[in-house]
C-alpha cells in the first residue's frame, strides 16, 4: 500500500491554496493537499495530524489574519510534542531582509522560499516527502 | 631687568619752576642715554604738547603749577595721557596730599629735596615696568571678558549659594530675551518652568564642592515670552568676583530635538512602506506569477484557463489599489521633493 503523503498548505490567499494544489499533485499524484486559511486553523489540523501519527510538509505563510506564520511556529513549539514528524517551509512573497534572516535562524524551518513557487521548487517540496 | 636702559623713553616734565626743572634734566640725562625730555612749564602749555608728545613713557608732575593744582591737575594729566604712569613732584609740606594721590593711580610721589639721580632713576623704571605689567593684565583681563560677552553660546554665571545671576553675555540675552539688568535680579530657579524645579532642587541638594561635573545634561528653560526651549548645559565651577561660582554655557537644542523626531517619524514611515512593499504589493504580484508558473507547467490543459485568466486580472487590479495607495503614503511623509517630482506624483 502507498503511504500517503500529505501537504498542508497554511495560507490566506485561496487562489495560492489553488493552484499550488494543482501543480503539487501533478508532480505528484499520491500528494494529498490539506488547506488551511490561518495560523491558528492550521494549528488545530498539526494537532489532528500529530495524534494521527502521521508525518507531513507545512507550507507556511508569514502575513495572515488570525495568526500569522511566525504566532504559528510559536504555539506549535509550545504546545505541541512530535513536532520531528512536520517538515516545515516558509512560502512568503516577502523578500524583506528581516523576514528571510529570522526564517534561516529558525531551527524549525527548514527553508524559506519566496513566491511564486517555481516548478523546481514545487518538485523540491514533492520529493522531499 | 633694567629695561630702562636699552629701550628710548619720553619723559614729559611738568614744572614751573625753572630751577628744579634743569636739575632734573641734569639728573635724567646723567641716567639715562636714550631719552627725550619734553618740558611743560603750566597747564595750558601742557594742552599744547598732547600732539608732539603722543608717546609719553612717563610723566614727572609738579603738584603745584600756576593755572592748575593737585588732585583735580592729577586727574586732567591722567586723562589726556592715560597709558603713561604718573611720578608727582613735591615739598616736604605736601607730601601728605601726594601720598593721597597714590589712590588714584598715581606711580610714585618724590620730595623735590630728595631727589638725586639715583632715586629719580628707580623710581622711573619702576613705573614704566610696573604700568606695562598692570596694563598687559588689563589686557587679560578685558580679552577674557570679551570671550565671555561676545560667545556666540548663550552663557552666563550665577552665585552658588544664592542662585542668583551674577552675570549673563549678550547670546543669552538674546536667546532668552531679558536684559542684562533684567538677569541680574534673577536666580537660575526662573529660568526653569515650575515643573522642572524639582529636579532643580535635587541637584541643589548636592554639597557645592559635588556639583563639579562639566556636562550637566539636557534640561527645559523657559524664556522671557514663556516659550520653552530644550537646552544641553553644560558648566564648571568657578571663583568669580570673589564668589563660588558657577559658569554655564547653555545650548538650545530644541530645533534639533523637532528634526530629530520629524526624521524618525519619517524613518517609521518608510520602514512601513518597506513592509508595504515586502508583504502587500508582492502578495498579488507572486499570486500573479505563481498562476502563470501554474499554467506553463501544463500547456496542453485549458480547461481552467478561463477562470485563472480572471484571477490574473483580480490580482493586477488588486496591485494597481495597494500601489496607488503606497504613493500616497509617501506624499504624507513631506520629503521636499523637486517641483518636478511633486507634480508627477499628484498626477
Amino acid at each position: 500500500m502507498q503511504k500517503i503523503k500529505n501537504i498542508l498548505i497554511v495560507d490566506d490567499d485561496l487562489i495560492f491554496q489553488l493552484f499550488t494544489t494543482k501543480m503539487l499533485q501533478n508532480a505528484n499524484s499520491s500528494i494529498n493537499v490539506i488547506s488551511c486559511e490561518n495560523g491558528l486553523l492550521a494549528y488545530e489540523k498539526c494537532k489532528e495530524l500529530l495524534n494521527q501519527k502521521q508525518d507531513f510538509v507545512v507550507l507556511l505563510d508569514i502575513n495572515m489574519p488570525v495568526m500569522d506564520g511566525w504566532e504559528f511556529i510559536n504555539k506549535c513549539s509550545k504546545e505541541l510534542i512530535g513536532l520531528e514528524r512536520i517538515q516545515l517551509f516558509m512560502v512568503s512573497s516577502s523578500t524583506n531582509s528581516n523576514d528571510i534572516e529570522k526564517a534561516k535562524n529558525h531551527h524549525c524551518i527548514q527553508k524559506y522560499y519566496i513566491k511564486p513557487l517555481s516548478i523546481t521548487d514545487i518538485n523540491e517540496i514533492a520529493s522531499s516527502i | 631687568m633694567m629695561a630702562g636702559l636699552t629701550q628710548k623713553i619720553h619723559v614729559l616734565v611738568v614744572e614751573d619752576n625753572i630751577g628744579d626743572y634743569l636739575l632734573i634734566e641734569e639728573h635724567l640725562l646723567e641716567k639715562f642715554e636714550q631719552i627725550k625730555i619734553t618740558h611743560c612749564s603750566n597747564y595750558k602749555h601742557t594742552l599744547s604738547c598732547i600732539e608732539k608728545a603722543s608717546d609719553i613713557s612717563v610723566v614727572l608732575l609738579d603738584l603745584f603749577l600756576p593755572d592748575k593744582s593737585g588732585t583735580n591737575l592729577t586727574q586732567k594729566i591722567q586723562a589726556l595721557w592715560p597709558d603713561a604712569p604718573i611720578i608727582v613732584l613735591t615739598g616736604y609740606s605736601d607730601s601728605r596730599t601726594a601720598r593721597e594721590l597714590l589712590n588714584l593711580g598715581v606711580s610714585d610721589f618724590l620730595i623735590k629735596d630728595e631727589i638725586n639721580p639715583e632715586i629719580l632713576h628707580k623710581s622711573i623704571i619702576y613705573a614704566i615696568e610696573r604700568n606695562s605689567f598692570v596694563r598687559s593684565l588689563e589686557q587679560a583681563k578685558q580679552d577674557y571678558e570679551e570671550i565671555f560677552e561676545v560667545n556666540p553660546q548663550p552663557m552666563f554665571v550665577y552665585d552658588s549659594k544664592t542662585l542668583q545671576i551674577i552675570n549673563a553675555n549678550d547670546a543669552a540675552t538674546m536667546k532668552y530675551g531679558y536684559s542684562k539688568e533684567e538677569f541680574l535680579n534673577m536666580t537660575i530657579r526662573e529660568l526653569r518652568p515650575t515643573d522642572q524645579i524639582k529636579f532643580l532642587e535635587e541637584r541643589l541638594s548636592l554639597p557645592i564642592e559635588q556639583r563639579t561635573q562639566k556636562y550637566a545634561g539636557v534640561f527645559i528653560h523657559k524664556l522671557k515670552s514663556g516659550e520653552e526651549i530644550k537646552v544641553e548645559i553644560y558648566s564648571s565651577n568657578i571663583h568669580y568676583k570673589d564668589m563660588e561660582a558657577r559658569l554655564v554655557v547653555s545650548n538650545d537644542i530644541t530645533e534639533k530635538q523637532n528634526y530629530l523626531s520629524t526624521i524618525e517619524e519619517q524613518n517609521k514611515k518608510l520602514k512601513k512602506i518597506a513592509w508595504t512593499q515586502s508583504h502587500i504589493v508582492r502578495a498579488p504580484l507572486s499570486r500573479i506569477l505563481g498562476i502563470i508558473n501554474y499554467i506553463e507547467s501544463k500547456p496542453e490543459d485549458t480547461s481552467d484557463l478561463l477562470f485563472f485568466l480572471q484571477q490574473l486580472r483580480v490580482s493586477a487590479e488588486e496591485l494597481d489599489v495597494i500601489i496607488k495607495q503606497i504613493v500616497d503614503e509617501t506624499v504624507t511623509l513631506n520629503i521636499d521633493l523637486n517641483a518636478e517630482n511633486k507634480e508627477h506624483l499628484d498626477s
